[in-house]
């Protein structure tokens, strides 16, 4: 009898020391401070879900978190691998690169203003940005229980996040939140274009020209890239190819035949750092875009209605047109992005 | 005195089984508007060239989406009931193609009034910036803003040459000219008394291209958005696109119709 009780005791102490927590008392002191995002007045309002409001120290977290290759199991990438804020959050390449070396189907995409999507990942596969942090850590850390393992004992990281949510140990719901709150944090809005519209500068005459093109039927670019955010949100076909070459796109998602080919329609703004263009990097420069836009469109019956003269290529605009597009587009680069969310 | 209690409480029962049963049914009710669609009495096909345009172009629909708000329902003496509210529909979006006036008050009602498209007042830049159908919605800024009306889009062989265009009729408030339109109908007459009814509310897209203009595509171009001109025509020719079928009252056999 005395035996059965000394195991009991063993392993009632085993058990207790297993799932030992840090003393709340050392994890410092529960902050929920509302984090107060800097959105201009004509930005419409930004999709925050209820259960994951924005607090300073879940923004801090999540930020640090980011730049932290801690969340890559070999330890070498960190999601600013591929976000890189020198380039509004994409990277160069032409798709995005796994951490095994292996390419993606897809270019990576930026991650600004991203807080107003309802669908994320350029065929809208994914309807939260909790979920798409899910899905990227399970790719990037060959699932969860591991990297759980390693933030719970780490020096740091359960009081940031006893801190950020009053809550412990750290659990993938609670990475998720602090990801997530801090990529919603990221707001681009301090471009050129902004100013003009507020009457601070002047636009040239040539970006004036652009303007004329890009928001009126002759460029007819603002139906999808509508303004402040210069995206509708949406999914549509740009004629981008024949059917014969179509990837399904949004059809991979809804199963609907008039959703072949669509695409999520990325903003415009900071165009200058997320080179190349379009879901599959297939334009190295903003020339090479306005040129398909104007010659270049492939007839399909699922291209967009607002492809323009779509049995004649496009829009047809001269080369002096095409000048003043991109420089009206320039005027949409946010400088002082970068230099806002550099690593803490 | 033992009995007390149960007595009491089978009293109370039937006094609350009695209030129940009288309580009075409600004598407000519903009206489902069915959005119906048809180019000169033929249904609608996506990209199929089966229309005809009353300038004599052969043409396919490419794309409609289109606002209605502000419906009222008049009764036979004069009086409106407003509902403040703006539909939005799309072709081929299954859940646009009706809605429901909800709560309407008894009475005989023999016409409907309601503003296609969206009045100054609702028309403003980023007025519901939430909504995503509205931010697609959108009408440039630059060419007087708030969102669009309509979007009624075709594909074009000029004149029967071959020659194929495309030419997008979008309507809306080009440069801050009020573009909508105040429409009211005649309908048959529609029994309130608790009970609900549904109707057909009838485009004829053909309308639009005539009476009392014939509009010609090639006349106008691809885009109208800054044509006033265009907008005007369109606006004085909307006037007889609208009819009605109904109301019919709605009970559980009408699913079988």
């Amino acid at each position: 009898m005395s035996g059965k009780l000394y195991w009991v005791g063993y392993l009632v102490i085993f058990l207790g020391l297993a799932c030992k927590d840090v003393p709340e008392s050392d994890l410092g002191t529960y902050d929920p401070t509302p984090y107060e995002l800097k959105i201009p007045t004509n930005y419409p309002p930004i999709f925050i879900p209820k259960g994951n409001p924005l607090t300073e120290k879940g923004v801090q977290l999540g930020k640090k978190l980011f730049f932290d290759p801690v969340i890559s199991f070999n330890g070498q990438f960190s999601c600013a691998t591929c976000h890189q804020p020198q380039n509004a959050f994409s990277d160069t390449l032409t798709f995005s690169k796994g951490i095994q070396g292996h390419f993606m189907a897809m270019n990576t995409m930026p991650l600004f203003n991203i807080g107003y999507y309802q669908r994320y990942s350029w065929t809208g596969k994914i309807n939260t940005i909790e979920l798409d942090i899910d899905v990227t850590i399970e790719e990037l850390h060959n699932g969860w229980e591991s990297l759980l393992l390693k933030l719970n004992s780490d020096k740091n990281y359960p009081a940031l996040f006893y801190q950020a949510f009053g809550k412990t140990p750290i659990t993938q719901d609670l990475v998720e939140k602090s990801l997530a709150q801090y990529v919603r944090s990221i707001i681009s809005f301090e471009t050129r274009f902004d100013s003009i519209v507020s009457g601070m500068i002047t636009p040239t005459a040539l970006e004036m020209r652009g303007y004329e093109l890009f928001f009126t039927e002759e460029g007819d670019c603002f139906h999808c890239h509508v303004d402040p955010l210069f995206t509708n949100t949406g999914f549509h076909n740009n004629a981008l190819d024949v059917i014969e070459k179509m990837h399904p796109g949004f059809e991979s998602v809804t199963g609907l035949e008039l959703d072949r080919g669509k695409f999520k329609v990325p903003s415009l703004r900071n165009l200058a750092y997320t080179a190349p263009y379009m879901h599959d990097g297939r334009f190295k420069t903003l020339k090479e875009v306005i040129d398909f836009y104007s010659e270049g469109l492939q007839y399909s019956p699922y291209a967009d209605s607002n492809m323009k003269n779509l049995h004649k290529g496009g829009i047809q605009i001269s080369e002096d047109d095409k000048t003043a597009l991109i420089a009206f587009l320039m005027t949409l680069t946010d400088k002082k992005l970068p230099e806002k969310y550099v690593s803490p | 005195m033992k009995y007390i209690f149960p007595i009491n409480s089978l009293a109370l029962f039937f006094l609350l089984l009695t209030f129940t049963a009288c309580e009075k049914k409600s004598d407000t009710g519903d009206l489902t508007i069915n959005l119906v669609q048809n180019i000169a009495g033929k249904p609608l096909i996506i990209n199929e060239w089966v229309y005809q345009s009353p300038a004599g172009h052969p043409y396919k629909l490419r794309r409609l989406q289109k606002i209605y708000s502000d419906f009222e329902l008049i009764n036979t003496e004069g009086v409106s009931i407003p509902f403040s509210m703006k539909h939005y529909f799309e072709l081929g979006r299954t859940e646009t193609k009706n809605f429901v006036l909800k709560n309407i008050p008894a009475g005989t009602y023999n016409k409907i009034r309601f503003v296609f498209g969206l009045n100054e007042a609702r028309n403003k830049d980023n007025a519901y910036p939430d909504e995503l159908d509205m931010i697609n919605f959108k009408w440039p800024t630059a060419l007087g803003g708030g969102y669009h009306y309509m979007r009624f889009e075709v594909t074009a062989d000029s004149m029967g040459s071959g020659k194929i265009k495309d030419f997008n009729l979008h309507t809306g408030a080009t440069y801050g000219n009020q573009n909508y339109l105040n429409i009211t109908l005649e309908m048959e007459d529609m029994v309130v008394d608790g009970n609900n009814h549904s109707m057909d509310l009838i485009m004829d897209l053909n309308e639009w291209l005539q009476n009392p203009y014939v509009y010609n595509f090639e006349t106008f171009g691809f885009g109208i958005m800054g044509n006033q001109d265009a907008q005007e025509v369109l606006k004085a020719n909307g006037v007889t696109v609208f009819s009605v079928k109904g109301p019919f009252p709605e009970n559980e056999f009408n699913h079988l119709k």
